[in-house]
């Protein structure tokens, strides 16, 4: 009883902090941008033209539209990394140096409370719009609805959001300046997509695990080579693990950081 | 959030439909090469196809005999014949289409047991109506709906 009560206390703590932050960060300008940039990223890469049937039904090969999926996330994702190292710069960077993180931390506020209120309020608007407007491609622009693609593109773009708020996270709360904080997660996320290093540094890109896990679902639906299907998901799994790892260590370390951290 | 920055949010989709309409409006298309000995006038060949609501260009190009082209719609399970080309061995021709979905195209020889080749072309030109439709169905009610809801506070104000 007691338990509950303190509970629901919190979650409405949480509530408050998180529509206060998305208030003050999703100011008008930044939400637009983020409406504009990833409808039409998104829309942009999926193909406009006539698409072959190869039997007599009218259905559109799955082979194909799961080709074409993983290829749009791969291509528009880029925008999605972009839009987001920019919001979380500013939601810590900026706040910590106009002051703000410090004035909430006045009121009876924990910083655990603001740091899970930062992380819903930078990632909620972008995750949504961004795997919403895929899915509404796939419905909509090709009558195409397969659940787990749907079910898929949702928990791929949630481990990148995480993956690029994770990292952003802790520059800023290292550097604590907007600029170098910007400048440092941009070079963090695309070093791997720096051809001198050696490919096994391809794992951390984000995009990749969105052609290495569409291209595993596609073989194991529509192939028999079992080397190929084997390779493809070892390929696959590597990808969401190094995210999932990576994301999770500068999660725990940026938490652990903001709460010893001073302020001032 | 307040309910003009909802009508706004609409405006800015909206917009974002228009304008990944235009960009999407770039021409491709799919082409094959179709040999077949026919057996009887009944031995037809058919090819499904999706296709956005943009407009295509139909190039077909027929070796060693004329044919008859059927253009239907695939809609509920029936076929609605869209346009019908009759005793041809070369057309280039722009067909309007309506909504997006499946069509399929039939080859239909006209003399039995004689090789043919035809070489056709499918070609996207325009935008996509039903994006285009949508984008600005959106973008007008934000706007209207702003427009609407401004009036209404100043009379609201002025009254009390």
């Amino acid at each position: 009883m007691y338990l509950g009560r303190r509970l629901k206390i919190y979650l409405r703590e949480l509530a408050n902090i998180i529509l206060l932050e998305i208030n003050i960060m999703w100011n008008r300008p930044i939400l637009y941008f983020n409406f504009l940039l990833l409808i039409l990223l998104t829309l942009a890469c999926y193909p406009s033209g006539p698409l072959p049937c190869y039997s007599l039904s009218p259905k559109l090969d799955p082979w194909d539209m799961l080709f074409y999926i993983g290829l749009a996330l791969h291509k528009s994702s880029v925008g999605l990394t972009a839009l987001l190292v920019v919001v979380s710069v500013l939601s810590w960077a900026g706040s910590i140096r106009r002051g703000w993180v410090k004035n909430i931390l006045t009121l009876p506020v924990g910083r655990r409370t603001l740091f899970i209120a930062k992380m819903i309020s930078v990632s909620l608007i972008p995750y949504l719009t961004f795997s919403l407007t895929h899915i509404f491609a796939q419905v909509y622009l090709f009558h195409y609805i397969y659940v787990p693609s749907l079910l898929l593109i949702m928990f791929l773009v949630a481990l990148h959001v995480l993956y690029v708020f994770s990292i952003s996270t802790l520059t800023s709360l290292l550097i604590k300046d907007i600029v170098g904080s910007l400048l440092l997660s941009l070079a963090i996320l695309m070093l791997p997509s720096w051809e001198e290093l050696p490919p096994e540094f391809s794992h951390f890109k984000p995009e990749e695990c969105y052609l290495s896990t569409f291209k595993f679902i596609s073989l194991y639906m529509y192939s028999h080579n079992r080397k190929r299907i084997y390779l493809a998901f070892i390929k696959s799994i590597s990808d969401i693990l190094a995210l999932l790892i990576v994301s999770i260590i500068a999660s725990i370390f940026a938490y652990f950081y903001f709460k010893k951290m001073d302020i001032d | 959030m307040n309910i003009e920055k909802i009508f706004k949010i609409t405006i800015v989709i909206g917009m974002a439909l228009l304008l990944a309409t235009i960009v999407r409006s770039g021409n491709s298309g799919v082409d094959a090469e179709i040999e077949w000995k026919p057996k009887s006038l009944q031995d037809v060949y058919r090819e499904v196809i999706f296709i956005p609501s943009r407009d295509i260009i139909l190039n077909v190009y027929v070796k060693g005999g004329r044919i008859d082209l059927y253009f239907y719609s695939m809609r509920d399970g029936n076929l609605y014949e869209i346009i019908v080309f009759k005793n041809i061995s070369r057309i280039y021709e722009k067909i309007h289409i309506d909504s997006r979905g499946f069509y399929e195209i039939v080859f239909k020889p006209l003399i039995e047991e004689a090789e043919i080749k035809v070489s056709y072309e499918c070609i996207t030109i325009g935008i996509e109506k039903d994006l285009f439709q949508l984008g600005s169905s959106l973008t007008l009610i934000g706007i209207l709906a702003l427009i609407l809801s401004k009036i209404y506070k100043k009379y609201h104000f002025k009254r009390r």
